[in-house]
């Protein structure tokens, strides 16, 4: 059992690289020089020189930085703003209509842009103000914005699904494609959940005469908006068809995001300009960290340590599925306290050999990770979306974002359920595509 | 003296993170006009391809440095914001040292690798042929350039009353300025 010591002195390593407070990417680094040194000797240094070329020189991670872009050309031109609106006009009467709206606007800003933390904030700044002034609790405006944020992470374009994609070495299209029914049934229930709670407990979302808009102004809405719903169709419509690859699709997706903030007016040179930096920086730490831990998972291969914990595993007589649980379990533990990108470079180097070994299909995996990911955000204690809301509306309570994040935590936690009985949810657009 | 020289050493770094920000521009630019003119002109540009990839190594160390001069490389804070000032700052000044060495080895294999391609004149095996060292050299370099980040750190974990409350600021100061924002990080 020389393999569990392995794999204890390198996750010991790990967790107190992380804990002293060393930038992540770096601590895989560090890691990874100790690891060749002590297992292969200082000949196996040389490795760093390859690995830091192959591991990023890579097409498929570039919807990764596009992606990203895209988010955040539109979160910086406040184009973002304007779906918040449309969504909301369409809503209409409904009980608890701005927490509908908040749902409604994360999800299209989660298909627009795919950042969660940017959702976040845009909705938090924009929404909160308004529903407070509107007598909305907590418990139905930070939890209607925690629930619409967290969608991006699942409906495509998803910069953390190409990263996860990457790094678990499977279809980035397949995989991108995969979270979209799973996300509508997202938005679905969220959707269900505050319109009856808001009947059920009026005085958590009072009702109030929202000004009442005709069908016209309804498809005039339909019709400003349209170009921001092309961007939809231009991304993920041209991966489905098969006419793109993800890369490509991001790639056109940032050109026809510039070409709509340029027709709509918003297109300023600070904008783009705030929007271009942003991106560098989040994708440059991006990029690093998987640096760091494509080289890690090639210690934990080279090592022997991989093959011997995938021959262990496989030879325990317990059903796959539980062994699934178990993983989901292990991420959602680590969501407590530390964050996503760590957590997927942590879990799924060694998750992955184990998955394909056990014949699981990676692809269903990898949605139930991000889902996991996508609930890490949003738990209590540490989650980091909860500090984003933290962030944009200081006069709440941490204890009051806590309790309104406790109903979103659970409904995802049902999610994750409907999915292991329903795997098709998941397989059946990647499916469509392969054929 | 120092402080002049960190200063253009900050400038520099600057420099580099801008440029690649416009790589990132620039890529979105040349896979479209590729994807563009090879559906309807049926006028393939293999290089699209080759450089993009090569792009993204590029976009990763010039801009590795200055994000991490601005303390936003993803990092968990947990145990050192709840221990006490001096030991914040030893294991700040542990951390930097350890992180520095890294970064040094890093930048001498890499160094290493980058001189052989440049001797041997090794190309790259792909359609879009051009020396390797091409694509590769901004590794050593940005590793370098990592790792004199770590020493302008250590002289803040050394020369600050309360270095980790310093490093939030110029996070939070590169949020202000709008150069870079967390809130619109990926998640």
């Amino acid at each position: 059992m020389e393999w569990v010591a392995d794999l204890a002195l390198f996750f010991g390593l790990l967790v107190a690289m992380m804990l002293s407070g060393m930038p992540v990417a770096f601590g895989f680094i560090t890691l990874n020089i100790v690891g060749l040194y002590l297992y292969l000797g200082v000949g196996s240094l040389s490795l760093l020189a390859t690995s830091s070329f192959s591991s990023i020189g890579q097409f498929s991670l570039i919807p990764i930085p596009l992606f990203i872009l895209m988010g955040e050309l539109l979160l910086r031109t406040g184009l973002a703003g304007k779906t918040v609106e449309a969504v909301d006009q369409w809503i209409g009467r409904l009980p608890g209509r701005l927490s509908l709206s908040s749902v409604g606007g994360g999800t299209l800003f989660g298909a627009l842009s795919g950042a969660s933390m940017a959702s976040v904030a845009m909705l938090g700044s924009t929404l909160v103000p308004e529903m407070a002034k509107r007598g909305y609790k907590p418990e139905m405006s930070v939890s209607s914005i925690l629930a619409g944020g967290g969608l991006a992470v699942l409906i495509p374009p998803s910069a953390l699904g190409v990263l996860l994609g990457a790094l678990a070495k499977v279809s980035i299209a397949e995989l991108l494609l995969a979270g979209i029914l799973p996300g509508i049934l997202l938005a679905s229930m969220y959707f269900i959940y505050f319109a009856v709670r808001a009947k059920l407990q009026p005085h958590l979302a009072p009702p109030y005469n929202a000004p009442s808009t005709t069908l016209g102004q309804k498809l005039y809405t339909l019709l400003t908006v349209s170009p921001l719903l092309a961007l939809i169709v231009v991304v993920t419509g041209f991966i489905f068809l098969g006419i793109a690859t993800p890369s490509e699709s991001a790639a056109m997706g940032v050109i026809a995001t510039l070409i709509v903030a340029a027709l709509y007016g918003r297109l300023t040179f600070d904008a783009l300009k705030k929007a271009l930096m942003s991106t560098m920086t989040t994708s440059s730490m991006m990029l690093l960290v998987i640096v760091g831990s494509t080289g890690f998972g090639q210690l934990l291969a080279a090592s022997g340590a991989t093959s011997s914990l995938v021959a262990w595993v496989s030879a325990l007589v317990i059903a796959p599925i539980l062994l699934v649980i178990v993983m989901q379990g292990i991420v959602l533990l680590l969501g407590c306290f530390i964050d996503t990108i760590s957590i997927m470079l942590i879990s799924i180097p060694v998750f992955m050999p184990i998955i394909i070994q056990l014949g699981i299909d990676p692809i269903w995996f990898c949605i139930l990770i991000l889902v996991q990911l996508e609930l890490a955000g949003i738990t209590p204690p540490f989650g980091v979306l909860l500090f984003v809301m933290k962030g944009v509306q200081q006069h709440l309570k941490v204890s009051e974002i806590y309790r309104a994040a406790l109903p979103i935590v659970l409904i995802q936690v049902v999610l994750v359920a409907i999915l292991m009985i329903f795997p098709q949810i998941v397989t059946t657009l990647p499916e469509l595509i392969r054929n | 003296m120092l402080n002049a020289g960190i200063a253009m050493f900050e400038r520099v770094t600057l420099f580099m993170a801008i440029v690649a920000a416009g790589l990132i521009l620039g890529m979105s630019c040349w896979i479209t006009y590729d994807v563009l003119t090879r559906y309807f002109l049926d006028w393939a540009s293999p290089w699209a391809f080759d450089l993009s990839e090569y792009a993204l190594i590029w976009i990763t160390f010039l801009g590795a440095p200055w994000v991490l001069l601005q303390d936003r490389h993803v990092r968990i804070e947990l145990l050192v914001d709840v221990l006490p000032k001096s030991l914040q700052r030893a294991l700040g000044v542990a951390v930097c040292l350890i992180a520095f060495a890294a970064c040094v080895v890093l930048a001498w294999k890499t160094s290493v690798a980058a001189l052989q391609y440049y001797d041997r004149g090794i190309m790259m095996p792909r359609i879009w042929r051009i020396p390797r060292i091409y694509p590769y050299s901004i590794i050593p370099i940005g590793s370098m350039f990592l790792a004199t980040v770590f020493l302008v750190r250590l002289r803040l974990y050394v020369s600050e009353t309360d270095p980790e409350a310093a490093l939030h600021k110029r996070a939070s100061a590169g949020q202000e300025t709008g150069l870079s924002d967390k809130s619109a990080g990926i998640e």
